[in-house]
């Protein structure tokens, strides 16, 4: 299937009504009084999928864009339905037909595939991931999805169906093995959770969230995209915002500053110190302090020194018992970040 | 009530309920579902009173509701919709969502958030807060201390347990407007507060007195939005406004000396230190993208942000013995930073399977706070410095320059190459520019149906273009950092990256995957300081179905940080490299999990059985490079640090029974383990002079991570309505 046809512009149409006659069958479709304005169009109406898709129509007909879909559309291709992702049914509905007809017959189909005359998604069918991206491109390339194009997960092969369907049940994970989730009621996920979805790829994510040193991830306070935008971002690292610290101020606003005194690689980037994915170190410290501290700092006295481990620069927080406020300090006499 | 009664009550309640509710349950009918609810009773035994196993969540004996939900749909005929939902309700992790909409009009929603955070249940305290922030010790009791260190012990028998956790309250909501499928209209405002305290350490007279207190939070957050966005087939735009204004209830921590109660020059009968000044920040942010042609899209977003901060100074010290203190030479800081982040992406198809993908990006940090020149300051509220010190507004400002080619040679195969400059300015800084050029490149095969390969690959070197000591904060000197020393973020650096991921589609029943992934930063002109960081991560990961019923997975993490530096022992009058010592560091880390579901009885009964563990070792070992034999050795401390390891584990199993339709009763047993050894805070204690004689007058939380073994039964019954 071509790229045209993946944006719904299929016309097969006349091609449908040659093989209805060549089967002999009467296309029952064709002869529904209501249907009768519509002849010349390849769009057969939801209505018409939802009897031989009675599943699939059921589970589509609760989510939020069936709704809109179906109880008010707001242009167009809303009002399409099922057609506005499927594109047009009609041919694909009168191969239906005459497949039928030809069993009714006893004689034996030789036609086309129904299938090839409906837009599929998934990973097994004949449109690209970009193909069936597209389709949903048509009304979701805004907000979030923006900057989907170009992005580092689409530039991969990543499409809508990689991590998203509609109309089938998600994959189940064993509950007591997800990670809770915070409240949402987006619930179109190719797995039971966003973060399930992740894992798929980011099967590391998975291993470090679990370190003892984390954020609330796992209770379900926090999820992947608190902080990222899979579908696209102009940021680094898919970050929702500007930079890796306007990530953290969301939670973190009192190290915004600006403070009298300010610790350079702090205001400049938060993971040049923590690891916001988990650590076993306290504090989501990439490295234990003292060693952290360290790495840039040596002067005369206690910084340069190797302690033991039972020295009061070592123990509990280390350098932090003293220089406690490091983030950053307003006070006159906290330059060295003691007050 | 002891923990043992409490577990023999909620027993009880668990077989009543696990009993009852599925009878009374026959009752309901089934029919159209607008929502569901899960309640239980629960039991624990163990020590569930520690602060890691409560750390962000709260998990107690007794009734709960697990969650619930509803929606109702076409509510007065006019196609309008309203769904709740909630979770740990009326516990202190809940959570509760509702919103209220017509379906691709508006949208109105509220939130609200509880989120703890248990740092310790260990800590105790001499000090009372007499008012916000401001803790004292009775003058009997620092008199007592101030005559002899030797009554610490017996005093501290009768120090009180604090409560060291915070409760974050998050409310908000959220109005959504789309008159039309092309526009959207946002309007959000919440309302964030926290409140509680955390263990802070604060050092007076020098090191002479480390006190560590409880750093009293009361902190509130407002964050305000306003947007707009245009969408249509060719392209669209969003524009917003977004306000954060943190406020501090409590500017300044204020604490008596218990081992001293009279000012004296040197000997500071109190503390103080600012805490965290209020600030707020406004941004607005453009954002659009356009169809140039059917194949090429250019996006672009430029979003300017201002910071302010103006809260008054505290004076130079609380010690009324320092005289001649100079004056401040301001009241307040008027701190003023303006970011500006832009980004322009191009990005482009010439043929169908060739994607070519350019950006640019800036970012600039101006920090137009104003230089302060402070002749002099006072030295933890010990005595004068005798040295200036001056504040100086660092700032950065990055280009970035991408350009990427993906080529999808055959359908779900694809190879990408990426070129990526940076040059980052700083002011104030040892480095003043580096550029870093990376290359990489990705590649996806799909060959068979059942195999694929996703890998990439990422070279990058960095390159200061001089590296001189930076010394614009100490303008009288008295920095004394070493001057060989490089700090690793603005070092030369050469940084490898890469990971691959297999899946193996081994047969309709068995999927396998392997990933591999590593971070190796080396420092090559480095002698002092960070010399190397690297990390790496294998996984493997297993799922087995066994029949229609029964699936199996299982899978295994291994992940390694290591890293070296080196540094040298100093004195004013020997520096010399026979002082020299290096120190290797080394965390390894092994996840495993595994489990097996099974369905029975016509796939109304649902069982799983879930083992995880997280088991860590941290190692760090230091060495003299130097050797004793010379004179003027200093480095004899040099020691290996006793071995860190924590572990995490646990087992569940939980069985559902869907009784009806609309009625699944539940049975639930877990039990969690958690291990801690860490020198730095295992042996914690609130006087710590049996490890490190200089801590006589010093006094500590005795704020350890406590480990923990839970066992939690839970009976619960999740009714759809």
């Amino acid at each position: 299937m071509t790229c045209m046809q993946a944006r719904g512009e299929v016309k097969y149409w006349p091609g449908v009504l040659a093989l209805a006659l060549l089967t002999g069958g009467a296309v029952p479709l064709f002869a529904q009084p209501a249907q009768q304005a519509a002849d010349t169009s390849p769009y057969a109406g939801s209505n018409a999928c939802e009897e031989c898709h009675k599943q699939g129509y059921r589970k589509f007909a609760t989510s939020k864009m069936a709704k809109v879909f179906f109880e008010a559309p707001r242009n167009e291709l809303e009002s399409r339905g099922c057609e506005a992702c499927h594109g047009p049914a009609r041919e694909h509905i009168a191969t239906e037909h005459a497949r039928d007809a030809a069993r009714a017959a006893g004689t034996t189909y030789k036609g086309p595939k129904s299938s090839e005359f409906i837009i599929r998604f998934g990973k097994d069918v004949p449109l690209s991931t970009e193909e069936q991206s597209a389709r949903c491109l048509q009304c979701h390339e805004k907000g979030q999805r923006l900057f989907w194009s170009g992005s580092q997960h689409e530039s991969r092969g990543l499409g809508c169906p990689t991590c998203h369907q509609i109309h089938q049940k998600p994959q189940t994970t064993m509950v007591a093995a997800s990670f809770k989730e915070p409240l949402s009621d987006n619930r179109l996920f190719a797995k039971n959770t966003q973060m399930e979805v992740c894992f798929e790829c980011h099967p590391m994510r998975r291993a470090q969230l679990q370190r003892s040193s984390h954020m609330p991830v796992r209770e379900g306070k926090v999820t992947c995209t608190n902080c990222h935008n899979p579908h696209g971002s102009p940021n680094p690292k898919l970050l929702i915002t500007t930079t890796v610290n306007e990530t953290c101020y969301k939670c973190h606003p009192e190290r915004r500053g600006p403070f009298l005194w300010e610790h350079p690689p702090v205001m400049e980037n938060c993971v040049n110190c923590h690891d916001p994915h988990g650590s076993s170190n306290p504090q989501l410290l990439k490295i234990r302090a003292p060693r952290l501290c360290q790495s840039c700092h040596s002067v005369s006295g206690h910084n340069a020194t190797p302690e033991p481990a039972t020295s009061r620069y070592i123990f509990n927080r280390s350098c932090t018992n003293c220089h406690s406020l490091i983030h950053g300090s307003n006070s006159p006499s906290g330059s060295r970040f003691q007050r | 009530m002891t923990q043992r009664t409490t577990k023999t009550r909620e027993m009880l309640k668990i077989l009543a309920l696990a009993i009852l509710l599925p009878l009374a349950a026959f009752a309901q009918d089934d029919g159209p579902q607008n929502g569901s609810v899960v309640v239980g009773v629960r039991a624990l035994t163990g020590n569930w009173s520690s602060s890691q196993f409560n750390e962000y969540r709260d998990i107690r004996p007794g009734f709960f509701i697990q969650r619930g939900d509803f929606s109702l749909n076409d509510l007065f005929q006019k196609k309008l919709f309203l769904n709740c939902q909630t979770r740990s309700t009326l516990r202190k992790d809940s959570d509760y969502r509702c919103a209220v909409g017509q379906y691709g009009k508006f949208r109105l929603e509220f939130n609200w958030d509880d989120t703890p955070h248990d740092f310790t249940n260990t800590a105790t305290t001499l000090f009372t807060e007499s008012a916000p922030g401001v803790f004292t010790i009775p003058t009997a009791e620092r008199l007592l201390l101030q005559t002899s260190a030797t009554n610490t012990p017996s005093l501290l028998t009768g120090a009180q347990p604090l409560n060291m956790s915070l409760a974050r309250k998050l409310g908000g909501g959220r109005f959504t407007y789309t008159p039309t499928a092309h526009w959207t209209f946002l309007l959000q405002y919440s309302r964030e507060a926290e409140n509680g305290f955390r263990p802070l350490g604060t050092t007076t007279n020098n090191t002479t007195n480390i006190l560590e207190l409880p750093e009293p939070i009361k902190y509130r957050t407002d964050n305000a939005r306003l947007g707009v966005e245009y969408g249509a087939d060719r392209g669209g735009f969003q524009a917003g406004y977004t306000a954060s204004i943190f406020t501090n209830d409590i500017s300044e921590l204020v604490w008596q000396n218990p081992f001293n109660t009279v000012d004296a020059l040197s000997a500071s009968s109190q503390g103080r230190m600012a805490l965290y000044p209020d600030n707020s920040a406004q941004a607005v942010d453009f954002a659009g993208a356009f169809n140039l042609t059917k194949n090429t899209r250019v996006m672009a977003s430029i979003t300017p942000e201002w910071m302010r901060q103006n809260d008054a100074f505290i004076p130079f010290t609380i010690n009324s013995a320092v005289t001649g203190v100079p004056t401040l030479p301001a009241t307040s800081l008027n701190g003023k930073k303006q970011t500006l982040a832009m980004n322009f992406t191009l990005t482009s198809r010439p043929i169908s399977n060739l994607e070519l993908t350019a950006r640019y990006r800036s970012y600039d940090y101006n920090n137009d706070t104003p230089t302060l020149f402070f002749s002099n300051y006072v030295y933890t509220d010990y005595k004068l410095a005798g040295l200036a010190r001056q504040s100086v507004p660092y700032g950065f400002n990055s280009k970035d320059i991408e350009l990427e080619a993906a080529w999808q040679f055959l359908k779900g195969q694809s190879f990408k190459l990426g070129y990526q400059f940076e040059n980052l300015g700083r002011q104030h800084r040892d480095v003043a520019d580096t550029h870093e050029n990376t290359g990489r490149a990705n590649l996806n095969l799909n060959p068979r149906k059942w195999i694929s390969l996703t890998s990439s690959w990422k070279h990058a070197d960095r390159e200061p273009q001089s590296y001189v000591l930076n010394n614009d904060t100490y303008p009288q000197g008295g920095n004394g950092q070493f001057p060989l020393m490089m700090r690793f973020d603005e070092a030369a650096r050469h940084r490898d990256q890469g990971d691959a991921l297999l899946q193996i589609l081994a047969s309709e029943r068995v999927t396998i995957t392997a990933a591999y992934s590593t971070l190796q930063d080396r420092f090559p002109e480095t002698r002092y300081g960070m010399l190397n960081d690297r990390t790496f991560a294998y996984n493997a990961d297993v799922a087995y179905q066994l029949n229609s019923n029964v699936s199996l997975f299982a899978n295994y993490t291994v992940e390694m940080d290591r890293s070296d530096m080196a540094s040298r022992q100093r004195s004013a009058t020997n520096d010399v490299a026979n002082n020299d010592w290096e120190s290797h560091t080394s965390d390894a880390i092994r996840t495993v999990e595994g489990g097996i579901s099974a369905t029975g009885l016509h796939e109304k009964l649902t069982m799983d059985v879930f083992y995880n563990l997280s088991y860590a070792k941290g190692n760090i070992a230091t060495w003299a490079l130097g050797s004793a034999a010379i004179p003027g050795f200093l480095v004899t401390t040099a020691q290996n640090y006793p071995e860190t390891s924590n572990r995490i584990n646990g087992v569940t199993v939980d069985l559902r029974y869907r009784l009806r339709n609309n009625v699944t009763p539940k049975l639930e047993y877990r039990y969690e383990r958690f291990g801690n050894t860490d020198f730095q805070t295992s042996p914690m204690m609130p006087y710590m002079v049996g490890l490190d004689s200089g801590t006589s007058t010093s006094l500590f939380l005795g704020a350890t991570v406590p480990s923990y073994a839970v066992h939690i039964v839970s009976a619960a019954l999740e009714y759809r309505f």
